[in-house]
């Protein structure tokens, strides 16, 4: 049980002057037994940061503590962490109950222990009937599990998770990754989870830390992430499809700001949008240029939404997925998403869609930041 | 592929192996021949009354030399030397392929280009500097010497060897095997060792073939006690007293052939298999 703490964190490769620079000042922290996810696109140095907190890399600056302790100097194996990485790294010549003993052997654990340990483990992650196999006579869910079980075996302070999901098949995916959601409610340990996918990101994290360049863009609830990101790269990196970002002017009547919104290829047509915020907050960017986010689910039919400022679109496509239809439309000149029922699409040419305004989010054209 | 070019193919390559085998026909043929046989028989003819006489004079009792107690001595001169120098060449390059693979330090990378440049160092040039070196540590005219030297020729090869196999291995066995509390010999003698029997064996026989056959060093660096069976083969061929006795030059020669052969039969599978795994792994 632990807390974790990333203190100014940065890492150089190379010369500490000219070398370059993967993590720029990166601040963390969380409590005992919450699930932090890592989430970024690849280079963002989200698995830096990672092996940074495993120890197996070196830092070039700040501080890491564990609960409240440093720990920069002490290599892995007395940080007490365990670790489950993107390949798994079964150990080949080792069969499974193999696997799981290397770490309580190399520690001292009496054999006795060992077993108990393993048979707990492995009843667990229902591996029992594997334990005697090599990793290479496992499918890929199978390792996942075995790589999973040596990390549990040793009851470590905090788990540190490195895209463990990224090599299985797409159903694979979703059932491992409500067990992990579920191990963490059960056993409750401190987790650091990297993941370049926003699903695994917004279902298992207690807090996100969204990466981008060696810098934290936000760090929140996936709550926060999704509905106030802090900027414009958040706001398209998280969710699927992505938040509309749709360009828009502002005009003030008394204390009621509307956004302006040109409609399809046409500038005649525009839609005036009320939006929930104060003349004060926009004083900045008015008769400038911003930009207008919202989710596609808050674009969408009369049946799934009340109280919301009705337009006509023009259709350009229409996806349907099952449970929803996705139609793209032009919006200020860039193709915006609306999620709507498929039972309002036909083969019509123009859907009436429903803005929720009261989600509606704001931000600054040239900074990408969040208006608030 | 047509009948004709097909049977051009099968030509060259009989015609290819009948010019690579009829030399050992003759040794192995000739070997077991008496003396009067090969004087009046033709080469290349199987012995008629086939003998192991001279097999025995060349193991205990040809003069190589003043000295007359045949190939034996220096046989074991050469095993003594060999032995030790393989086993010991082959594990501190498995060493070093582990460190430079996956235990990077800053100029790692100069180091093994470096070590590398000694593949292409001929044996010629270090003799006279490798001879000063023995004298200064003590090593002249004993096996000690020879082994010395041959582990440090050796080393550039077995590095080389270990390292593109290492390679091969994902970084992430590792840092795994580190967080799960071992360090650098626990991993490289738990996790490495059990899958390095391909590149062992063809480092074996490389190695093996390489010093057992080496004559330059041996008689360079050997005392009159401590030579190597290849400088005893050249001494015994060259030594006649009256008539040359070809059957026993024969034996002697695939006495001192026969240990590499025998490697060769033993780990020869995992030759092949050895030199391409690391490739076909990255």
């Amino acid at each position: 049980m632990a807390s974790l703490g990333i203190h100014n964190i940065r890492k150089t490769y190379g010369d500490r002057a000219k070398g370059v620079e993967v993590l720029k000042g990166i601040n963390l922290d969380i409590a005992d037994g919450e699930f932090l996810i890592l989430v970024g696109g690849s280079g963002c140095g989200k698995s830096t940061l990672l092996n940074m907190i495993a120890g197996l890399e070196t830092v070039t600056e700040g501080e890491i503590t564990i609960n409240g302790k440093r720990v920069n100097e002490l290599p892995p194996k007395d940080r007490d962490i365990a670790m489950v990485f993107q390949s798994y790294a079964l150990y080949p010549s080792m069969n499974v109950r193999e696997n799981i003993a290397f770490g309580l052997s190399l520690r001292k654990v009496p054999k006795t222990e060992q077993d108990a340990t393993i048979a707990r483990v492995a009843k667990l992650l229902q591996i029992e009937a594997l334990l005697n196999r090599k990793p290479a006579q496992l499918s890929g869910g199978q390792r996942q599990r075995v790589a999973m079980g040596r990390a549990l075996a040793r009851e470590p302070q905090i788990f540190l998770f490195d895209e463990p999901l990224s090599n299985l098949d797409a159903k694979l995916r979703v059932e491992m990754r409500s067990e992990i959601k579920l191990l963490h409610k059960r056993l409750g340990i401190t987790t650091v989870y990297v993941t370049h996918d926003q699903i695994e990101a917004m279902t298992l994290g207690d807090k996100i830390a969204v990466m981008k360049d060696g810098v934290v863009q936000q760090f929140g609830t996936p709550e926060e992430i999704y509905l106030q990101p802090a900027n414009t790269f958040v706001a398209s990196f998280m969710g699927s499809p992505p938040m509309n970002l749709i360009p828009a002017t502002l005009s003030v009547e008394g204390e009621r700001v509307t956004a302006h919104v040109r409609i399809g290829e046409t500038e005649a047509h525009s839609a005036a949008l009320p939006l929930n915020v104060t003349a004060e907050t926009v004083k900045q960017n008015l008769g400038r240029r911003v930009l207008l986010g919202l989710r596609p689910e808050h674009m969408c039919d009369s049946s799934r939404t009340t109280g919301a400022v009705a337009v006509e679109v023009p259709i350009t496509m229409t996806e349907i997925t099952g449970a929803d239809a996705l139609v793209f439309t032009k919006l200020g000149g860039v193709d915006v998403v609306c999620r709507l029922h498929p039972r309002s699409v036909g083969q019509a040419e123009r859907a009436q869609v429903h803005f929720d305004m009261t989600h509606a989010v704001l931000f600054d054209e040239a900074s990408g930041l969040r208006i608030s | 592929m047509n009948a004709v070019s097909r049977f051009f193919l099968y030509a060259i390559l009989l015609l290819a192996a009948l010019y690579a085998l009829a030399p050992l026909w003759v040794m192995l043929a000739t070997s077991f021949k008496s003396l009067d046989e090969i004087r009046e028989g033709s080469l290349i003819a199987a012995p008629q009354a086939p003998t192991i006489a001279a097999w025995g004079k060349a193991w205990s009792r040809a003069c190589t030399g003043v000295r007359c107690d045949g190939l034996q001595p220096f046989f074991i001169n050469s095993l003594l030397m060999t032995i030790p120098a393989v086993l010991i060449s082959t594990i501190i390059g498995a060493l070093n392929g582990y460190a430079l693979t996956h235990w990077k330090f800053r100029g790692s990378e100069v180091l093994f280009t470096m070590l590398l440049l000694g593949c292409f160092i001929p044996f010629q040039v270090v003799l006279l500097p490798m001879a000063r070196t023995l004298g200064a540590i003590g090593f002249v005219d004993s096996v000690f010497g020879l082994i010395f030297v041959h582990v440090v020729y050796g080393l550039a090869f077995t590095t080389l060897f270990f390292r593109n196999y290492y390679i091969g291995v994902p970084g992430e066995l590792i840092k795994a095997a580190r967080v799960d509390g071992a360090g650098f010999f626990t991993i490289f003698w738990r996790i490495l060792m059990p899958i390095s029997m391909p590149i062992f064996m063809v480092c074996v026989i490389w190695q093996f073939t390489q010093i057992w056959n080496d004559f330059l060093f041996g008689v360079v660096f050997a005392g009159s006690d401590s030579q190597p069976v290849t400088v005893a083969l050249n001494n015994l061929v060259r030594t006649s007293t009256g008539v040359k006795e070809y059957n026993v030059d024969m034996a002697a020669a695939i006495i001192a052939a026969l240990p590499t052969l025998l490697v060769y039969i033993v780990a020869g599978k995992y030759f092949v298999r050895g030199l391409t795994a690391g490739a076909v792994k990255g």
